[in-house]
Formats: C-alpha cells, structure tokens, sequence
C-alpha cells in the first residue's frame, strides 16, 4: 500500500479566456445558463481582459455560497497529482484581482487557476 | 615529553599568524549581479538573486496589473514574473528582447525579474561602492543608495527589498 498522496478530481472550466477549476466535491451539477449568473459569482475584476463571447453559457451549481457560477466550454473532470498544485507566488497573492485565487497548477494543456469556492 | 614549545610549533603559529594578518589586509568583497533592463545598467546584490533563468514566455493571469506578466514554472515550483522598470521610473520594458530572469528572493517576497541580459556576474570590493550621487533621479533615490563602478562607468545598486516592497504598494 502507497502513503503517497492521490490525485485530487478538479472540475475545469474557461471563463474570460483562462482555465480555471474547483475541486470536485464543491460542484453538484452543470446545465445551460437560463440567466446570467449573479455579479457576486465574478471570477476577475473590472479590469480583467474582456469576456469572450460564448455561444452557450453555462452554470455550475456549487454545493457552497455563492450556489452556482456560470463558465464556458469545455467542462472537464480531472485529476491533478499533489505536486503539481502550486501554492501562489506572493506577487500574485499581493497584486492578483482574481475572486477565490487559491493556487496553480502547470500541465500540458497550461496554466490551470485553481479557486477556492468559499472565497468567490 | 614536557610542555615546552618545539620548533614545529614555533613554525606552525607563526604561520597561523601570517595568516590571519593576510586575512585582515584583504578588502572585504561582496558578489553583485550586474544587467541590463531598458538599456540601462543596474546591479543587485548576489545575495537576493537565487537563479539566472533564460528567458520564457510567462503563462499570463487575468486580472493582474500589466506588470505582473506571469508565471514561469521553474525545477518544479511556479514562480512569477514581473517587471521593475516602472518601480524606478522607466518605461515598461518592450514584450520582445529579453534574455533574462533573475529568481530575486527577499524575507518578503520571491519572484521572477524580467531583464534585459545579464551582463555580469562579479566579487566587487567594498572601495568600489559609493553612495548614489544626487542626480540619481527622483524615482531611483529610495531604491538605489549605492552605485557600483564597473568597466569605468556607475552602476545603480537597486535595493530589492525596497524596489519589491515599491512594487507591491503599485508604485508603478
């Protein structure tokens, strides 16, 4: 038996042209949109780069205030191996906009912003 | 064997003696990293400077100031990258020509610096400091109290605790 630690499941998600992801356990379901979501489940600041448009917005419900945030394609599970979660450099911690910044992560498909979902 | 000195000891402290009077007539030195950044030269004490990475492209974050560019993954840790230039009041460096990182680390922050090019890496002794001329310009004057003379010229000594702790205020 291995006492190394496993792999923790993300779901990621585009929003403003970047990955984002939030640990599994917090995500209940994911439907279309029907409505914007509310201004408090913001990822970035005003002064973030502009929201690409999206064809089909998304909503992610969340087992955690702020209930749900709406994300763009594609949603995928996956899992992230303990040491390929950063914590946050301290330029980014002390500068950085970004509602419920938590960690990074690098992998092939990039840089992945992992959030925190009580902090959004 | 009594306790009486022999000629070997005799030899030995009068060796140890020499010794420790070479050690006092040398110059105390201290290493600076010695770059480029908006074509100027700047020097900051080796101490801060934990590694000298080639330049790569950083993995841009939404929702950072323009001079936070990024984060760079560097032997297995994530590490950001920023640029100074604005903090001593130069223009914002050109997206393409840099050659550099410097990894600065301070008791408050580590990150990457975009630079120029690294042009030296050198052990200066202490006469060659001097205190940073008047005329060092206003943005400059609380981040470099020294100057540093290499190959004939002065050389700003920027004081990274004070430029990072400028940077992270947003003194830009």
């Amino acid at each position: 038996m291995s006492d190394s630690p496993r792999p923790l499941e993300f779901v990621t998600f585009r929003r403003e042209g970047a990955d984002f992801a939030i640990e599994a356990r917090w995500v209940r379901s994911l439907r279309p949109a029907a409505e914007p979501a509310p201004p408090a489940a913001g990822l970035a600041a005003p002064a973030a780069t502009p929201a690409a448009p999206t064809a089909t917005p998304l909503r992610l419900a969340l087992a955690i205030e702020p209930g749900a945030i709406e994300v763009e394609r594609p949603v995928e599970l996956v899992a992230i191996a303990p040491e390929n979660l950063h914590p946050l450099p301290p330029a980014l911690t002390a500068r950085c906009a970004i509602r419920g910044l938590k960690a990074l992560s690098i992998g092939g498909g990039g840089l992945l912003i992992l959030l925190d979902p009580k902090q959004l | 064997m009594g306790d009486k000195a022999t000629g070997l000891d005799l030899a030995l402290a009068a060796r140890a003696k020499e010794r420790t009077a070479i050690e006092d007539a040398e110059e105390r030195t201290a290493a600076f990293v010695v770059f480029e950044l908006a074509g100027e030269a700047f020097a900051i004490e080796g101490n801060y400077i934990k590694a000298v990475l080639p330049m790569t492209e950083p993995f841009r974050v939404p929702a950072c100031p323009p001079s936070l560019e990024g984060v760079v993954l560097y032997q297995g840790e994530i590490e950001s990258v920023i640029d100074i230039s604005g903090v001593i009041g130069r223009a914002p460096l050109p997206k393409a020509g840099s050659r550099a990182i410097l990894l600065g680390q301070t008791d408050a922050m580590r990150s990457g610096i975009r630079v120029d090019r690294v042009v030296d890496v050198a052990l200066v002794p202490e006469s060659a400091l001097a205190d940073a001329p008047k005329t060092i310009g206003e943005a400059l004057r609380d981040k470099a109290s020294k100057v540093v003379e290499r190959r004939g010229g002065l050389v700003p000594v920027l004081d990274l605790p004070a430029v990072f702790a400028a940077w992270e205020r947003g003194e830009e």
